[in-house]
């Protein structure tokens, strides 16, 4: 090549590279973020500020009173959740790993775990539990309506739009937990099974 | 929805062999049927005390002396549910009841506690839909007849048939609470009613016998010897015939 073609390839390079640099600046322009800052977004940065701690709140979560007969309430501190699904959710997981101190106990087994909560528009609640809460249910029939209504319970205290829990136990419908309480409908409250709130069931873990 | 009637075919040919010549006759001169059921079997033992025998094992146990302490009586023929170490589903349980035409449904079972003190048996019928359970609610529905015109006919939800036999059950259950009151292994608890899955679909009265608690020394020293379980049967026992003594048959 020439040193005449050399020049003029490399004037057409320098000219592409100036059109491509305007092209694209026109096109980041239109579509892209505002070069300029907008009322929204002053140019100036803002101090950082601390976040606001969420709102907190009281759930009742319910456990075996100290006559072994009925549930009783241990108020839960926890995030106030924008979702009462979520709110449920929050009282369950804390349920399942609570340790209340003697003489109250948990109705829950060990190693019982979440594993999902759904809403139906009719305001039931679906619990599915892991199977641990079958396998390692000491079984009997009264602590396994205490069981029951320990979730029942707590689940409706934490969503008041809620009118009945149905438990799942690995994402099944189950005939019973342990041999007595009928799982395979949506159960309401049981009031009877429980005690108002008092000294013994302030009682914090 | 399922109604009312829920049968199984492969019950009604295990059991067809438990009722005698003479519990046959005794059914054709007026004797009704009860069906005793023993909580639990198989590989579903039950609760299980720390030091004593499984409950599938007790209320096995106790069924037969029940139905022992029955055969002799006129008016009864018993039906066991299982008499040996299986595993029954609770629908199947309430099933043999409903094509037997029992008069009673006995499910009996052990108990237990957080609390160890708790002791003596207690009763459950089924609840109402104000104590957790399910409610009744059986309108009548018009439907046309041959011939012209309509006629009322009562559908029941088989999960809720149960409700209409709450007063048989609750006399049942209170028979069973005097009989072992007056010997003072009645629990505090006395008679109860939850949601239970084998008092479902019964129709007939029907209650869970929790005759003690696995979590009582003395209620399983009581349940694991003869002597205790042949007083227990004998408690039982007493309840049904004054049962079906004030129960006029249909």
């Amino acid at each position: 090549m020439t040193a005449r073609g050399m020049m003029l390839t490399l004037a057409g390079l320098v000219l592409a590279a100036f059109f491509g640099w305007v092209l694209l600046s026109q096109v980041t322009r239109l579509f892209g973020p505002p070069l300029i800052p907008t009322a929204a977004t002053p140019a100036v940065q803002a101090p950082t500020v601390a976040p606001t701690p969420r709102a907190r709140t009281r759930v009742p979560v319910w456990v075996v009173a100290a006559d072994g007969t009925h549930l009783v309430t241990i108020p839960q501190d926890m995030v106030q959740e924008s979702s009462p699904l979520d709110q449920a959710r929050g009282a369950l997981d804390a349920l399942l790993t609570l340790k209340p101190r003697p003489p109250l106990t948990s109705a829950i087994p060990t190693g019982t775990t979440l594993l999902g909560l759904y809403a139906t528009d009719t305001g039931e609640i679906y619990v599915d539990l892991g199977g641990d809460v079958a396998r390692a249910h000491p079984g009997g029939t009264l602590r396994e309506v205490l069981t029951t209504y320990s979730v029942v319970h707590t689940v409706l205290d934490a969503m008041p739009s809620a009118t009945a829990v149905q438990i799942l136990i690995d994402g099944r419908e189950v005939e019973t937990l342990a041999g007595h309480v009928d799982l395979r409908r949506p159960l309401r409250r049981a009031d009877h099974l429980t005690r108002p709130p008092g000294p013994s069931s302030e009682t914090r873990p | 929805m399922a109604l009312a009637l829920v049968g199984s075919a492969s019950w009604l040919r295990l059991q067809a062999d438990e009722t005698s010549p003479q519990a046959q006759e005794r059914l054709t001169t007026g004797a009704r049927v009860v069906v005793i059921d023993p909580g639990h079997g198989g590989d579903d033992a039950g609760t299980v005390a720390p030091a004593g025998m499984p409950e599938k094992d007790i209320t096995l146990a106790i069924a037969r002396r029940l139905r022992t302490a029955l055969d002799g009586r006129p008016e009864v023929v018993t039906v066991l549910t299982r008499d040996d170490d299986r595993r029954l589903s609770l629908r199947d349980r309430t099933a043999l009841a409903n094509t037997r035409r029992a008069a009673a449904l006995i499910s009996l079972h052990v108990t237990a506690s957080a609390a160890d003190t708790l002791h003596g048996a207690e009763f459950t019928v089924l609840a109402a839909d104000d104590s957790g359970g399910v409610t009744l609610e059986s309108p009548g529905t018009p439907l046309p007849v041959t011939g012209g015109g309509t006629r009322v006919i009562e559908f029941a939800p088989w999960d809720r048939v149960a409700l209409r036999h709450r007063d048989e059950s609750m006399r049942l259950a209170g028979a069973m609470a005097a009989a072992f009151e007056a010997t003072g292994h009645l629990s505090p608890r006395g008679v109860q009613s939850a949601p239970l899955a084998v008092l479902t679909g019964a129709t007939m009265a029907a209650v869970v016998a929790d005759l003690g608690y696995a979590t009582h020394v003395d209620d399983m020293a009581r349940l694991g010897s003869a002597e205790g379980q042949e007083a227990v049967a004998r408690q039982l026992r007493e309840a049904v015939l004054q049962f079906l003594a004030e129960t006029p048959a249909p």
